[in-house]
């Protein structure tokens, strides 16, 4: 069936679903990471070092890829271990640059070992990564994440990331919690990183610095951090999109800055939100709209989901007002 | 002087000030006792201009409808404000606190003769002028916030639970200075969890419980009315 | 000994541009609570319309007497920090005020959105490659005990000192940097005091960008070119002193950013320049391993 869908797409289109999907793995396992309160400007670096791991291992020693995809997910965990454990006691904008120097540190080092090719790139790497491989394994980890925002961990991480010491109050093992999270989400991007160096066949240190990073956040915030597929809505629409917009090169990405500045001023919620009373997930308050225009209107209506570290919680962004007045009154 | 109408105050879904309607009258004392999430910050936010109502017409000084105005707007129509806790600006010095309260005029006559009434006042202050601020105790940053509230030459003074963190005693004096400031021709707005001492020396007084008005009515009324017996003063 | 205090001089120069840039950041984050991403662009912007300006006047430096082309450089600079700082001001009416005080990784999107848009902009204007500043202070060499400097490199210098001494007035002595600093700390209270915070951010955000501009002169014209990726690298080590100095008072970010650019000198000097880079991220994450709140101060979210 799979050949079925990539014989019938055009390859333009196959390519770009190909590289949508990778980038959906890695926004995935900033998902997981990013639950527990943290922000990660490293994921592209630990998505890096796991592709550098497993390239080394295929390309060198000949390992089957199964395999190299094991260990290089490994490295990605080992990273997130690490992380999490410097990040515990800083605030978390400070936490969040440290994540970033890491990640340029991971650049700097990486252009000084030749052994994977330094500043020339690390090439020849076989093809291993597929259309089916690809949306096989996110399926796994978005149908993983589903099952981890129901499970006991996935409440520990989000009580963690909306009051650290009332979590700890409670009873849930603060730096456990931080870490395991953090560091899935490190073995789930770099697993996104070894599809993509077996994909385009060449890793480049500059591929894990913070520009990269940057990108992967914008997918996570853009789609909407709370639910598990936004990041994945984030990362396919903000990947597809360019792909799209195939003006000419440096026009294209004029106008990927102005649409994601505009969209984020209008709508800093990101795309998908979760009102986190009432658990509804809304697109654009629709489903909670529509169901109140047709008579199954429940308590809470699509409201403002409020971002958890905002100093002002009377300050939502711009266009809820109008979700709350669609709302019924009181 | 001030009077409020209707005054709803939403924080996100939760509703924290539910209808309220309260008047100050020219050179008295009006306070409004409640306890602790009752809603008596949000509603000073609001009169203030620094939390948008929701619902409500605030009018000050006469008649003058200021709800929607800038935080700095309503200060230039008269209107100071004594923070919870005084909230000095620690990393400024005491002196540069005082300057702060006359933003914008300060290189004026009043205001450095305004100064100098308030290092009278306040000798402390003058003492420790160049000190940062957040280097003085509890009861002298409430003391410099009170110089700051002052140096506008306020119509009106809006006070945030100013016996807060304070020791007894500096209680007493604060509240001996705030009788003062009502003979010196001052309209003072107070919030207050420590209703005994505050209806010693209010003229007006407000209950408010979970966002509305339970009752209101001349402080003495009230200091003998059962409810507040029972609930804040103990009896 | 003498190539140390060679490598010192050559250090200072750049680091005084760092510190530059880094206190339009830490302005920006101290009052307005933003991580301003399209900080480094304006720095990248003041470096092209130095080019512009320098080439549309088309003087041979080498002709010029010195105090003329000092003249001239003061000039250009004035041109480009007016330049710069209107493009700040309309970055903080349309891009940072209407996302202050949310999440905070709300305007860091939003002004990297700008970042990304000023980037592609001048590769698609001027292409990706350098492009040629030419000079405007004729080149003379002065020799100290062994050691020496450029006309440029001196003038750099003093540009980034003096900027820096008179914003250090500015925010300690006149009335709108005492509200800058009230708004800093508690801009409810500071407000309730007659402070227009929306004007104090706009100055506050045009003066950053100020500054931002006149780094971009001198690195543009210390190195005499200009590229349009060329600030990702320089602001985020810019960045880096920020948080290292910790971002409390203006001296310490001053300290810092001279100590970076002399301990990348020597880095340069005495190792090699391929870990010139790396001496930034090294010296972050060691401080933030032992003091997470920077060297000097703190930071308030």
């Amino acid at each position: 069936m799979l050949d079925f869908i990539t014989d019938n797409l055009s390859g333009f289109w196959v390519v770009t679903l190909i590289a949508a999907g990778m980038n959906s793995i890695i926004a995935m396992g900033l998902y997981f990471s990013n639950s527990a309160g943290a922000l990660s400007v490293a994921h592209a670096a630990i998505a890096g070092m796991g592709a550098y791991m497993a390239a080394t291992l295929t390309t060198n020693f000949g390992w089957p890829f199964p395999a190299a995809l094991l260990v290089g997910a490994s490295v990605g965990f080992a990273a997130g271990v690490l992380l999490a454990l410097i990040t515990l006691r800083m605030n978390e904008l400070v936490a969040g640059l440290t994540t970033l120097a890491f990640g340029e540190t991971m650049v700097v080092i990486s252009f000084n070992i030749d052994y994977i090719g330094g500043a020339n790139s690390f090439i020849g790497i076989p093809l291993y990564t597929t259309f089916g491989l690809v949306y096989l394994v996110l399926a796994i980890i978005v149908f993983a994440a589903w099952r981890f925002d129901r499970s006991r961990l996935g409440y520990a991480a989000r009580a963690c990331r909306d009051n650290a010491v009332t979590a700890a109050a409670m009873g849930i093992n603060v730096t456990w919690v931080k870490t395991l999270v953090f560091a899935l989400g490190g073995a789930i991007a770099a697993a996104g990183g070894v599809f993509r160096s077996h994909y385009i066949l060449v890793q480049n240190p500059d591929d894990m610095g913070f520009f990269f990073s940057l990108t992967f956040l914008i997918y996570w915030v853009f789609g909407g951090s709370y639910v598990f597929w936004g990041p994945v809505f984030g990362a396919m629409f903000l990947t597809i999109v360019p792909e799209v917009l195939r003006f000419s090169v440096e026009q294209r990405f004029i106008m990927y800055g102005l649409i994601l500045t505009a969209i984020v001023i209008l709508r800093p919620q990101g795309v998908i939100t979760r009102v986190p009373l009432g658990g509804q997930v809304t697109l654009f308050g629709l489903v909670p709209l529509l169901k109140q225009r047709l008579g199954f209107a429940s308590a809470t209506a699509g409201g403002p989901a409020a971002p958890a570290s905002s100093p002002n919680p009377g300050q939502t962004g711009p266009g809820l007002e109008g979700e709350e007045e669609g709302g019924p009154a009181g | 002087m001030l009077k409020v109408t209707g005054l709803e105050v939403n924080y996100g879904l939760v509703q924290a000030v539910r209808g309220v309607d309260l008047e100050v009258h020219e050179g008295g004392i009006c306070a409004v006792l409640g306890v602790n999430g009752a809603g008596k910050s949000s509603i000073i936010k609001a009169i203030l201009g620094l939390v948008k109502a929701r619902r409500g017409k605030i009018e000050f000084p006469e008649g003058r409808e200021i709800q929607g105005l800038p935080a700095h707007k309503i200060n230039h129509a008269g209107m100071a404000w004594l923070p919870q806790g005084g909230q000095v600006f620690s990393t400024l010095t005491v002196y540069e606190n005082l300057l702060m309260g006359a933003f914008g005029r300060e290189k004026s006559r009043e205001a450095q003769e305004r100064l100098e009434h308030m290092m009278e006042r306040f000798p402390i202050l003058r003492q420790r002028r160049q000190q940062l601020a957040g280097t003085l105790s509890g009861g002298e940053q409430q003391m410099l916030a009170f110089g700051r509230a002052l140096m506008s030459e306020p119509k009106l003074l809006i006070l945030d639970e100013p016996s807060l963190g304070l020791a007894p005693k500096i209680v007493q004096g604060m509240f001996e200075l705030v009788a003062q400031l009502r003979s010196e021709g001052l309209s003072i707005f107070m919030t207050e969890q420590n209703a005994r001492e505050a209806l010693k020396v209010a003229d007006y007084a407000y209950l408010l419980e979970v966002g509305e008005i339970r009752a209101s009515g001349p402080a003495s009324e009230i200091e003998a009315s059962e409810a507040v017996q029972r609930v804040y003063l103990g009896t | 000994m003498e190539q140390f205090f060679q490598q010192l001089v050559n250090g200072l120069n750049v680091g005084s541009s760092y510190a530059v840039v880094a206190l339009g950041f830490g302005l920006v984050f101290g009052v307005m609570r933003v991580i301003n991403l399209a900080h480094p662009e304006i720095f990248m912007m003041g470096a092209y319309l130095t080019f512009l300006l320098v080439t549309a006047l088309g003087v041979d430096s080498q002709s010029l007497p010195l105090i003329a082309g000092i003249g001239l450089y003061l000039g250009v600079l004035i041109v480009v920090m007016g330049g710069t700082g209107a493009a700040g001001l309309v970055l903080e009416r349309l891009v940072i005020r209407p996302t202050r005080g949310t999440y905070i990784l709300i305007p860091f999107i939003a002004t990297g959105g700008v970042a990304i848009f000023m980037q592609n902009g001048a590769q698609y204007l001027w292409g990706a490659d350098p492009v040629l500043v030419p000079a405007i202070v004729p080149f003379h060499l002065l020799s100290v005990g062994g050691v020496t400097f450029t006309s440029m490199q001196l003038t750099t210098f003093f540009t980034g000192v003096v900027i820096m001494m008179v914003l250090r007035y500015y925010v300690r002595s006149t009335r709108w940097g005492r509200a800058t600093r009230a708004v800093a700390e508690r801009p409810d209270v500071a407000a309730a005091c007659g402070v227009n915070v929306n004007q104090v951010s706009q100055l506050t955000m045009g003066i950053s960008a100020m500054m931002a501009g006149a780094a971009g002169v001198s690195i543009g014209l210390l190195y005499t070119s200009a590229a349009p990726f060329m600030g990702m690298l320089f602001g985020l080590k810019s960045f880096v002193c920020m948080l290292v100095a910790g971002n409390r008072n203006i001296e310490a970010i001053m300290a810092v950013g001279l100590t970076l650019g002399v301990m990348e000198a020597l880095v340069t000097g005495y190792l090699t320049s391929n870990y010139r880079d790396a001496v930034a991220f090294t010296m972050l994450l060691a401080v933030l391993f032992f003091r997470p709140r920077g060297l000097f101060g703190s930071y308030e979210v």
